[in-house]
């Protein structure tokens, strides 16, 4: 949906962050959410209710639409977060509703 | 010594810092980003310098490094209380307690619901803009872009200089408002000459394939991902496009999170269509320690915002005593100038670009976290004309997902108005409650540690 155009002029270096297990080329420091935004299928979380994909919106903290889980910690704001070597991402899945959902 | 914090380290909050460290404050800055330049100058010291405007804000942020104060970068504030503000950075939480806070949190994109708004595939101008400051990025075919506005025309002129293209525009704003606008154009020449050259540049190089004018209506559809866009023009016509990004955009809003929490009071500005904080001559909120500059005070743009946020320091020197109220007075008096004609051309700009509001289906989600629709708000409404926007949130949860309502807030107040058959003037917004960033409760524990 969006790739990098021009040289880094600031000397950024190339790392890789691992997303949903795949290995992905990224720049150190740049935001995760545009790194989600280079790779298929460009999204960040499924809603907890509907379980619907959604993508970063707003790029600036105020969506909540980017929330992935980095290193750990879900529902981190992708767009707030800079890519990191070996950083660990999962896209968010809708996870069954405890009080009405499990042992079905 | 008097201690003062700021809230943002955009034009406004380095401005204001800088001038407050030039009195003689102890002045401590956060800011959420890793880097200073608020959003207008969004990692400006790792870009290369092309404008003038670019340079003025390198200049700035040099100046800010220097003589700005304490900054902690990566810093979210979650909640203000009168002189104390509680942050956390790095899996910590930290209470500081100033004197005075000047909140300069300044503003984000209106919220533009319409049917399928939530699809990946539709972000919006903004968004794209700061991919392409932060990330060196563009979309990777000619893209669509909807809305109306000044970001429009800046962001496809960045688009194309930076290798992209534009394959069309649907075009919402409404027709007639050139002529309207004529007549705040000298009263707008003083401040902004350059920008309205700049501007009629960026106009006359908008030659995408395809404008479609006097858009009403925009429904996107998709399996999962956006696939087309249709629309409806305010004559009737219907028409339909293929794509798979959609960027749209309406015009900004000032970030009213933090002076609502706060306390501060806030009026409904019915020419820009939002909420804004009450403020004084000297950026004073109705709490006499909380001080509000730069567009979260209200939109007036980036060069506004620096002379608000001095106006701001000067303001706190008069509160505190440091400047008698003759030398307050005398030294706010170019700013205040400098602000009159700013909101002069800001007139202009609003009359131009007057806010679109598109048409809300009862199919359009209005609250995206808790996936709510316009049509289950306005049923909750129905002939109870007691409820506000804080019941409905209870109601319907709209509201009540992480986004906090910063994306919900303002059609809420609209459906409120609509259903009610009420002025906006008259609907009292959501209250917004801490924390204001998300917040993990070992994060919390910390104050324990942070906080004697
Ligand atoms: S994209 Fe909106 S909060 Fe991250």
């Amino acid at each position: 949906m969006f790739h990098k155009v021009g040289p880094d002029e600031t000397g950024g270096k190339l790392i890789t962050v691992w997303i949903d297990d795949q290995p992905i080329a990224a720049e150190e420091n740049e935001p995760l959410a545009a790194v989600l935004l280079r790779v298929e299928p460009y999204t960040s979380r499924m809603t907890p209710l509907s379980g619907a994909p959604r993508a970063p919106y707003c790029m600036m903290g105020v969506c909540f639409e980017c929330l992935v889980e980095i290193d750990g910690m879900a529902s981190s704001r992708g767009c707030m977060a800079q890519a990191r070597e070996g950083m660990n991402i999962q896209r968010q899945v809708r996870r069954p509703d405890p009080l009405t959902e499990y042992g079905q | 010594m008097t201690a003062i914090l700021v809230v943002g380290a955009g034009p406004a909050g380095m401005s204001a810092a800088i001038e407050l460290s030039n009195l003689g404050f102890a002045v401590t800055v956060v800011d959420d980003q890793s880097l200073p330049g608020g959003r207008i100058f969004a990692g400006i010291e790792t870009r290369e310098i092309k404008t003038h405007e670019e340079r003025s804000g390198a200049d700035l942020v040099a100046h800010f490094r220097r003589t700005g104060g304490t900054y902690l970068c990566k810093t979210e504030a979650w909640q203000i209380q009168g002189t104390k503000a509680f942050v956390t950075c790095d899996g910590h939480a930290n209470l500081i307690d100033a004197d005075f806070i000047v909140l300069a949190t300044g503003a984000q994109e209106r919220p533009m619901p319409f049917t399928g708004w939530q699809l990946p595939g539709v972000m919006t101008i903004g968004a794209a803009q700061i991919l392409l400051k932060t990330a060196r990025q563009i979309p990777d075919k000619p893209v669509w872009l909807a809305g109306s506005g000044p970001l429009l025309l800046l962001y496809a002129h960045q688009l194309k200089k930076a290798g992209g293209k534009v394959a069309g525009v649907l075009d919402t704003s409404r027709p007639g408002c050139v002529a309207a606008a004529a007549r705040h154009l000298p009263g707008a020449l003083p401040y902004g000459w350059r920008d309205l050259l700049q501007g009629a540049r960026w106009l006359a190089e908008m030659r995408p394939s395809h404008i479609v004018r006097n858009v009403a209506s925009i429904v996107a559809r998709g399996e999962g991902r956006l696939s087309d866009v249709h629309f409806q023009t305010r004559s009737g016509a219907t028409g339909q496009i293929a794509a798979e990004l959609l960027l749209v955009h309406d015009g900004v809003v000032p970030s009213t999170h933090n002076t609502m929490a706060a306390g501060c009071g806030h009026r409904w500005n019915p020419t820009q269509r939002c909420f804004e904080p009450i403020v004084d001559q000297f950026c004073q909120s109705t709490i006499a320690s909380v001080f509000v500059a730069g567009d979260g005070a209200s939109i007036a743009g980036g060069r506004a915002a620096m002379m608000s946020g001095r106006l701001a320091a000067i303001g706190i020197a008069r509160a505190s005593g440091r400047l008698s109220e003759r030398e307050a007075t005398t030294s706010a008096r170019p700013l205040q100038a400098g602000l009159v004609a700013a909101m002069r051309f800001r007139r202009f700009v609003d009359t131009l670009y007057p806010t679109v509001e598109m048409t809300l289906p009862d199919e359009a989600l209005v609250c995206r976290c808790e996936e709510v629709l316009a049509g289950t708000v306005r049923a909750a409404l129905a002939g109870r004309a007691q409820l506000g926007t804080d019941a409905v949130k209870i109601a319907t949860r709209a509201g009540m997902g992480p986004c906090q309502g910063r994306q919900c807030g303002l059609s809420l107040a609209r459906l409120v108005a609509e259903v009610h058959g009420q002025p906006l003037e008259a609907v009292r917004p959501m209250r917004i409650r801490p924390p204001l960033k998300p917040l993990t409760l070992q994060e919390l524990a910390t104050l324990l540690e942070t906080t004697p």
